[in-house]
């Protein structure tokens, strides 16, 4: 213990030092334009760092004095050129407060190098200043406008003692223990900010773009300190999930910042080290989802699993990652919402009050809600739509520094794959799913397959009737007639506001897998992609993510909530064998009963077909035509769409004398029957070849597939010819006809209004259903670029999806009429009909123009041909 | 909220404003710290089970492709990495990849787990032989026998 003379002699002595230091720094306004003050010593609220809420009181004199009373740099240690001092109070040996000083404080903890310190205050400013010129919007800290600064004032028989009184100061010191830099969180609404530099951080030193990420990072910390109004309060730190906010957006504006100062993203990427140098590791903005966004530990329980001394080390390393790797995800906010400006995020600090910190996550849905698109509900879209791009991020981002079969095992644990073809046109992945976490999946289908296939139907049963939480998103197909079409490059093209790489949903209850009567029945979501041929001989390959998020938001504190989700893909396949006497390289499109090719998505409204708009029928508001009810027709009538040399579709099919059940293989008795057509130019009718059986062979029927092939045998004439020839056998005036089909149809009882299998709405389905109108309201629902660019500038260079200009020199002239009218609904006039024929004859009819027909049909077929 | 409190002690006025609040918020950059030899002892026994049932054995071309460093050619190994190796990773039974609240530990973290332990014998191998602890030498050599008799072949 030091005598009381010493002690006057150490107060004096580090006041008037003090008071040198903040006649020179104290006279700023707030944290952009004041400048940073290195202080050789550690924050007296060291305790508050890294180890949970305070332990001493803040209205403990003895954590006040040695905060104000040290040596600024560059005086850190008198006459030293070398490394500079870094000082901290032993408190547990002194029983009495006392300023620091160098000469009595003894050796110093450690050193900090002076040219990092040279390095980074400079930056301090710099960074500080681009949070409001740069771009960026980050509004000032209020709380600076009545902060002291620190006076002295003498008291009889005492001796001067310090006071603030005004400004405030930034400060930055040391912290023992610490590796690199940290921001002590507590707020003083008339206090100074006190940074901290580590001991390792001068490793940073040579590596600027890590110089100028590390203090935006801090900064972004201040100003989430000094803005979000929890701080303001006490709270209880017990289940509360913010360290994946706090630390993922920091991290994500500092990527920001140091792209903005090195040339741009990709330019950052060449120059940094490779996923392996843990410096760089961050840059790569790569996290495994299969771990919850939003996961946090609770903050009462800091890397401490008793007991497990290997898990306690592999907890603290995660921990230690994950909240800071949820950047990727604030960084895709930054740039697909906010217009990378990452001031908004101002707007949700904001939200984090006392209150709205009992519920993190809700107040990230609620702040995306208001930045995200007029038709997209939050973190619910946002979240799926991130994923599906971020599958892209290996190639776009990572300048080719990181294998994609890295990036998915790390993000995903590898994928789960589907091999179709043929003759497996459906298969099952069963896998565990928590909130707020993805699945990628990969799916091939075979070049066989590919060139006869339709669309591509998925189902979702979740345990626990989960499957309305389920989200799908494409992020690549490979092999298709377009090329390879990935979700970033669409996203680049039209913006992400539609959230244009999910794909539309349908769900409702249904018995599945063995479960029968209503009480075992199984919430499934259904997604169907469309419009998917593939190029001649060529494999088709769709990379997807499974995305679950709840409908009702809630931080994800302690343990996961993992769900199995069985996962079945099947396919709509349908072709001509080539043997047919058909044309054999007609395309052909397969139908069951009513159901299009266009998924399980059938009408079940009461709006009749003739009223409704596009709207009824994608959202099934509409009334089957001639429906039966239950399904009897759905179930004895399969039907393939052909197009004939006209480049007129056409139907042909087998009509089942009983309905189908399921289990059942083998032939089956049937009729051939062909729909209406044109033949030589006149409309033909047709009958079943008497003389000639049609045939029908099931090779497989499950809730997943309805795998047939068989041949249609029919005779057909004009019906001129008929009424003018004496004989009434359609085979002697006519001709004979026959079709040998094959093919697969998808989910085959889940046709909605028509099996036990209508529309199950929830607020988070019709949420999801906004979207998809949105989108197609916009510019098409199909996976691709659209026609327009409404969200951003176009590229000055052709968008790498764009369609191939017609061959006749006047590029897209016949594509680029409209079947809609200025309402976006189909327009059922003969001007747009014959707009419907050219673009089905180049085959470039978007699906959303595909329902026109439904709803025009009749109009239509009044138009002169 | 705390408000503003003023402090009186000996006589000294001393006046401060401070409010309580959470914990702090750090840029720690944590993953630098070199593995816990335990931990790292741990991942080298998984990749030595591995080993023995032909997992995460490495693509012969890839490793050959890494040269001699033993770092490199685990780089390879990680790299090459397919889906029966993850699946076996996914499955395998040690108590240390069942976390009491996340349930499994992630393939994909235990992956970055590897990636870490590249970097740790990396920088073992750049630095003179004396400088490695005894518990470094040890888990080298371990690698380095992998290396020569499972990597790759």
């Amino acid at each position: 213990m030091r005598r009381p003379l010493q002690k006057i002699a150490a107060l004096i002595t580090g006041l008037v030092s003090s008071l040198t230091f903040l006649t020179e720094h104290s006279l700023a306004e707030d944290f952009h334009n004041n400048d940073w003050v290195y202080i050789s010593a550690v924050h007296p609220w060291r305790l508050t760092l890294l180890e949970g809420p305070y332990k001493v009181g803040p209205d403990d004199p003895s954590q006040f004095y040695p905060f104000v009373a040290l040596s600024t740099y560059p005086g850190a240690l008198s006459g030293s050129a070398g490394p500079l001092g870094c000082l901290q109070q032993d408190l547990e040996t002194e029983e009495e407060p006392v300023l620091i000083q160098r000469d009595q404080i003894g050796k110093p903890k450690f050193n900090q190098s002076r040219k990092f310190i040279d390095e980074i205050l400079p930056r301090l400013k710099t960074s500080a200043q681009w949070m409001v010129d740069g771009g960026q919007s980050f509004r000032k800290i209020y709380t600076y406008d009545t902060g002291p600064e620190y006076s002295v004032t003498n008291i009889p028989l005492y001796g001067p003692v310090l006071s603030p009184t005004g400004r405030i100061v930034n400060y930055v010191g040391c912290q023992p223990g610490l590796n690199f830099m940290a921001v002590n969180s507590q707020l003083s609404d008339s206090g100074s900010h006190f940074m901290t530099i580590g001991e390792d951080a001068q490793e940073a030193i040579g590596k600027p773009i890590l110089l100028d990420h590390l203090p935006t990072h801090e900064l972004i910390h201040v100003h989430q300190n000094n803005y979000a109004p929890f701080k303001l309060a006490g709270y209880d730190v017990k289940n509360t999930g913010l360290s994946w906010i706090m630390e993922g957006t920091a991290e994500a504006v500092g990527m920001l910042r140091a792209h903005d100062a090195h040339g741009g993203h990709k330019a950052v990427q060449r120059k940094i080290g490779p996923y392996s140098d843990k410096f760089y590791r961050r840059f790569y903005m790569l996290r495994n989802y299969n771990i919850p966004l939003n996961f946090d530990q609770p903050n009462s329980r800091h890397y401490d699993i008793e007991g497990l001394a290997l898990i306690s080390q592999i907890d603290q390393r995660m921990w230690n990652a994950l909240s800071y790797e949820t950047n990727g995800f604030w960084f895709h906010v930054i740039e697909r919402y906010l217009n990378k400006d990452a001031g908004h995020f101002t707007d949700l600090f904001g939200r984090l009050t006392p209150s709205g910190i009992k519920n993190v996550t809700r107040n990230v849905d609620a702040f995306l809600d208001q930045h995200d698109g007029t038709a997209m509900r939050g973190l619910e879209h946002v979240y799926p739509q991130f994923l599906a791009e971020f599958n892209n991020w290996w190639d776009y981002r990572s300048e080719g520094r990181i294998s994609e079969k890295k990036w998915m095992n790390i993000a995903y644990n590898g994928c789960a794959f589907f091999d179709l073809s043929i003759s497996t046109p459906k298969d099952t992945v069963s896998f565990d799913v928590s909130d707020y976490a993805g699945k990628c999946i990969d799916l091939k289908i075979s070049a066989g397959a590919a060139s006869r296939l339709n669309d591509v139907q998925f189902v979702v049963a979740g345990a626990d009737q989960t499957s309305d939480e389920i989200y799908l998103g494409v992020s690549r197909i490979e092999g298709s007639r377009q090329g390879t079409v990935t979700c970033y490059d669409i996203v680049e093209q039209r913006g992400a506001r539609t959230a244009p790489c999910l794909v539309d949903p349908h769900q409702g209850f249904a018995n599945w897998k063995g479960g029968t009567g209503i009480a075992k029945k199984t919430l499934l979501r259904t997604f169907n992609l469309t419009d998917l041929k593939g190029s001649n001989g060529q494999a088709l390959e769709i990379r997807l993510v499974v995305v679950r998020v709840p409908a009702e938001h809630y931080d994800v504190v302690g343990k996961l909530k993992r769900k199995t989700l069985d996962l079945t893909v099947s396919l709509d396949l349908a072709a001509l064998k080539p043997k047919s006497k058909s044309a054999s390289k007609r395309r052909s499109v397969m139908n069951y009963g009513a159901r299009q090719g266009e998924g399980p998505v059938a009408p079940d409204g009461s709006t009749s077909v003739m009223n409704a708009d596009l709207e009824d029928a994608l959202r099934g508001h509409m009334s089957r035509m001639g429906a039966p009810g239950a399904g009897a027709m759905m179930k004895q009538l399969i039907g393939f769409e052909l197009i004939d040399e006209n480049e007129t579709n056409f139907s042909v099919g087998f009509l089942l004398s009983e309905p189908l059940k399921e289990g059942i293989t083998g032939p089956v008795k049937v009729t051939g029957i062909m729909g209406e057509r044109t033949l030589d130019g006149k409309k033909v009718i047709s009958i079943q070849n008497p003389r000639n059986e049609s045939t029908l062979d099931i090779l497989e029927y499950d809730e997943a597939t309805l795998r047939v092939e068989g041949e249609v045998n029919v005779c057909a004439a004009p019906l001129s010819k008929l009424m003018s020839e004496e004989t009434s056998d359609l085979c002697r005036v006519g001709e004979e006809l026959s079709f040998e089909v094959e093919g697969s149809v998808a989910f085959p009882n889940l046709v909605d209004g028509a099996t036990e299998f209508t529309l199950h709405r929830t607020e988070a389905y019709d949420a999801y259903k906004d979207l998809r109108m949105e989108r197609l309201a916009q510019r098409g629902l199909s996976f691709g670029p659209g026609s327009d660019a409404p969200d951003k500038a176009p590229s000055p260079a052709p968008p790498p999806l764009s369609p191939p200009s017609a061959p006749d020199g006047n590029p897209g002239d016949t594509l680029l009429c409209s079947v809609f009218d200025d309402r976006q609904r189909c327009a059922c006039t003969c001007e747009t009909k014959a707009c419907f024929d050219q673009k089905s004859t180049a085959n470039r009819l978007l699906p959303r123009e595909k329902a026109c027909r439904l709803t025009c049909g009749k109009k239509w077929n009044q138009c002169t041909p | 909220m705390m408000g503003r409190m003023l402090k009186s002690r000996k006589g000294a006025l001393v006046a401060a404003t401070f409010l309580i609040s959470g914990p702090a918020a750090a840029h720690n950059y944590s993953e630098l710290a070199p593995l816990d030899p335990e931990l790292r002892s741990f991942l080298i026994t998984l990749l030595e089970d591995a080993g023995a049932v032909d997992r995460f054995d490495g693509d012969p071309q890839v490793v050959a492709a890494a040269g001699a460093n033993v770092s490199a050619r685990l780089t390879a190994v990680i790299d090459s990495a397919d889906t029966l190796d993850l699946n076996w990773l996914g499955a395998a039974d040690y108590e240390a990849l069942k976390h009491p609240e996340l349930g499994r530990v992630p393939t994909g973290f235990v992956l970055q787990l590897f990636i870490d332990l590249a970097d740790d014998i990396a920088h073992a191998e750049d630095h003179d032989v004396s400088e490695r602890s005894e518990t470094m030498r040890r888990d080298l050599a371990r690698l380095e026998t992998l290396s020569n008799r499972v990597w790759g072949q």
